[in-house]
């Protein structure tokens, strides 16, 4: 098993910079996700870790030794493609075996490993089928297990969800990290579906233009967004941004949004930006018929037991979370208050984040408007 | 605009009954979406619907009148498909505008040209107007096909999927857009798909197919509470309902074979105890995975929880739902 750490990484294609400037740690045994839109280097920073591609310059320390520019079979990492390729002519069995058998092992070894891995995957009954006739279900375990046989020392895992349907990806998606919470083996995994990664991943690294933004666990990352980048691409609905004009004072502890002071965590920092935007998550807004800040609804989304309420405000659209059975109709004017402990702040010009005397959300209980 | 009606509508393919006597009302001004699992026979009622398909038995009304004789023309009808098809040589605009150019409407430049913007910034797609066809992405071709049957004023909207292709942020955006375009016109629209948030946040009615059978009809809400089978309460809900033999929790209904539980319906503090598996950090919630009597169970707990994979805790249900042995509704 492995740490595998990412020291300044960059990667040009010709004038493209694919990656640059990446800098995170993947501990030994976590599962890790690399997160952003398509083209945000997610992928080829996947295939620099697996030797599939060559970095222009910066370090990939796999336990400590650099394999920057070692060849992918120097590296002992297994890689599971986003399609899964089987041998079509072979059983399941000798699919598995395969990785092992090309090694030159031992039969009765192959035997005994693979009847483990058959056993860790549930396929045992299926071992001497023929691949054709596999579910895509069991196919897609047949495929993991030729990657697990081998017992590298990390694998690395290329949107291996991807083409499922809704339902049997989620299925999957928790076998995928119960296996991995018996195997324990370092896990890379890419993917542009933030729930995803927020579901999987004991951490994530959120990627944009080639460019690292955020690592950290998905609930800090969640909660304490470092870029409005960040703050957008995770969560769904995204975080809603405020946007005002400043300046502000350091200390300020509020923030004037169309005439009313709403109340934000103290500024802890000097700031020359002159526009900023609050940021807030729709659960940690409160429909209140008193609050001075006012919207109205323009659409609702049943979820059952919450709902999605729009409100056009002075400051554009917000989504709200709220009860399902709260009554809220399109037309209605309501008052808005924000759960001041929550809030995040960001120069809206370069996007970063701003620093606010916040409690570290990870010790108290802040989600007030439960589901319930 | 106008009501749809279905009575014991079938169709089979050879041996496949793709529809089984489906009756259904869709109400003048209704947003009915079709929800179930691929093959179960969503997009054949919709093309039934279109007169893509002929039915086997069954009559189909539109506007109170049968339509069965009916080619797909003759039906007023404009339909979406899961695969965008567009004229590659033409521009977006030409592309919405042509079948406001039908000689049958003979409608006025004026109005083309003021529908085609109502519907380009609906889609977000007015920045492309003079594109050409094949010099747009997948998502923006899809959304220039769903633009093309929203410029027509049709009895009947059909939609199979048109989201689908779509990545989740424009995807959140134009369920949005859809409703409340929808709604402004008073159009009905049936539109099938197989993603349960699009059918809760969308829909006026949700029918639930199940092999080829409409299995329930009502609104989400009612779909969501008040489901008739363990098919159905699955069908909505993330998490997923968690079903469990009836007895776990102890003063089991007569014939009940199955209790299901929403995960927001189980009560921390009292009762059985369960033990955490797996902590899930969504942002928003927490997911508690716990296995109860060796059986797994999804809760929600706060977002900020400390607990810990290995830790005992207490739970009982409220408002659980019953089914027996065959996965009907017993209370």
């Amino acid at each position: 098993m492995a740490e595998i750490a990412i020291r300044n990484l960059r990667k040009e294609f010709g004038d493209f910079v694919a990656v640059q400037g990446s800098d995170f740690t993947i501990h030994d045994g976590e599962f890790f996700m690399l997160l952003g839109p398509s083209g945000c280097g997610k992928t080829t920073t996947l295939r620099m870790i697996a030797g599939l591609e060559l970095p222009t310059s910066g370090q990939i320390l796999l336990d400590g030794h650099d394999v920057a520019q070692m060849p992918a079979s120097a590296r002992d990492i297994a890689f599971v493609f986003q399609m899964f390729a089987l041998y079509p002519h072979m059983n399941v069995r000798r699919n598995i075996s395969y990785p092992l058998v090309s090694q030159g092992m031992h039969r009765a070894d192959v035997r005994q490993r693979v009847g483990e891995v058959a056993r860790i995957l549930g396929i045992e009954d299926i071992l001497d089928r023929p691949v054709g006739a596999l579910s895509s279900g069991d196919r897609q375990r047949v495929a993991l297990g030729r990657a697990i046989v081998r017992e590298p020392k990390a694998f690395l895992m290329d949107e291996p969800l991807g083409a499922l349907d809704a339902e049997f990806r989620e299925h999957m998606a928790e076998e995928l990290r119960a296996l991995h919470d018996r195997m324990g083996a370092t896990t890379v995994y890419v993917t542009h579906d933030q729930l995803e990664a927020m579901q999987m991943g004991d951490k994530i690294a959120v990627m944009n233009h080639g460019v690292v933004e955020q690592w950290g666990t998905p609930q800090d990352i969640y909660d304490d967004p470092a870029t409005m980048f960040v703050a957008d691409f995770i969560g769904s609905p995204p975080m809603n941004f405020l946007r005002f004009d400043g300046p502000l004072q350091p200390r300020a502890d509020s923030a004037p949004l169309a005439g009313a002071a709403v109340p934000m965590p103290r500024l802890e920092q000097q700031t020359h930006a002159s526009r900023f935007a609050l940021g807030v998550r729709p659960e940690h807004i409160k429909l209140d018929d008193n609050a001075a800040y006012r919207g109205q609804v323009v659409a609702t989304e049943y979820l059952g037991t919450t709902q999605i309420v729009t409100l056009d405000t002075p400051n554009g659209d917000v989504k709200a979370r709220a009860p399902s059975d709260q009554p809220a109709r399109v037309g209605d004017m309501t008052g808005l208050t924000l759960n001041t402990k929550t809030l995040s702040l960001f120069d809206a010009e370069t996007g970063a984040k701003l620093i606010l005397d916040r409690p570290h959300l990870g010790t108290v209980g802040v989600r007030e408007a439960a589901h319930g | 605009m106008a009501e749809v009606v279905l009575q014991g509508v079938s169709k089979s393919f050879g041996d496949i009954d793709a529809v089984r006597n489906v009756t259904m009302t869709v109400p003048d001004g209704a947003f009915v979406v079709l929800l179930g699992p691929t093959g179960v026979g969503k997009t054949t009622t919709l093309r039934l619907i279109s007169g893509l398909e002929t039915p086997d038995a069954g009559d189909i009304l539109i506007g109170g009148r049968s339509v069965i004789a009916d080619m797909p023309a003759q039906r007023n009808i404009a339909m979406v498909f899961q695969q965008y098809s567009l004229y590659p040589h033409l521009t977006v605009r030409q592309n919405l505008e042509f079948p406001l150019r039908s000689p049958i409407l003979n409608t006025p430049q004026n109005q083309i040209d003021r529908r085609v913007a109502e519907v380009a910034e609906v889609l977000q797609i007015g920045h492309k107007l003079d594109n050409r066809a094949t010099a747009l992405s997948g998502g923006e071709m899809q959304r220039v096909s769903i633009g093309r049957a929203l410029v027509r004023n049709p009895q009947v909207y059909l939609m199979d999927e048109p989201l689908s292709s779509l990545d989740a942020k424009l995807r959140a955006d134009l369920r949005v857009a859809l409703k409340r375009i929808q709604s402004d016109l008073g159009s009905t629209l049936v539109y099938v798909t197989h993603d349960q948030v699009e059918a809760m946040t969308m829909a006026t009615h949700v029918g639930v197919l199940d092999r080829g059978q409409l299995v329930q009809f009502g609104t989400p809400r009612e779909i969501y509470e008040n489901p008739v089978s363990v098919y159905v309460a699955t069908r909505l809900g993330q998490p997923r309902i968690n079903t469990l033999p009836a007895g776990v929790f102890g003063g089991t209904p007569a014939r009940a074979t199955t209790i299901a539980l929403r995960p927001e319906h189980i009560r921390e503090g009292e009762g059985k105890p369960a033990s955490v598996t797996r902590v899930e950090h969504l942002g928003d919630q927490t997911r508690l995975h716990l296995t109860i009597e060796n059986h797994p169970l999804v809760t929600l707990v706060d977002a900020h929880t400390t607990l810990r994979p290995g830790d005992t805790i207490s739970l009982r249900p409220e408002k659980p739902l019953y089914f027996d042995a065959r996965g009907a509704r017993v209370i």
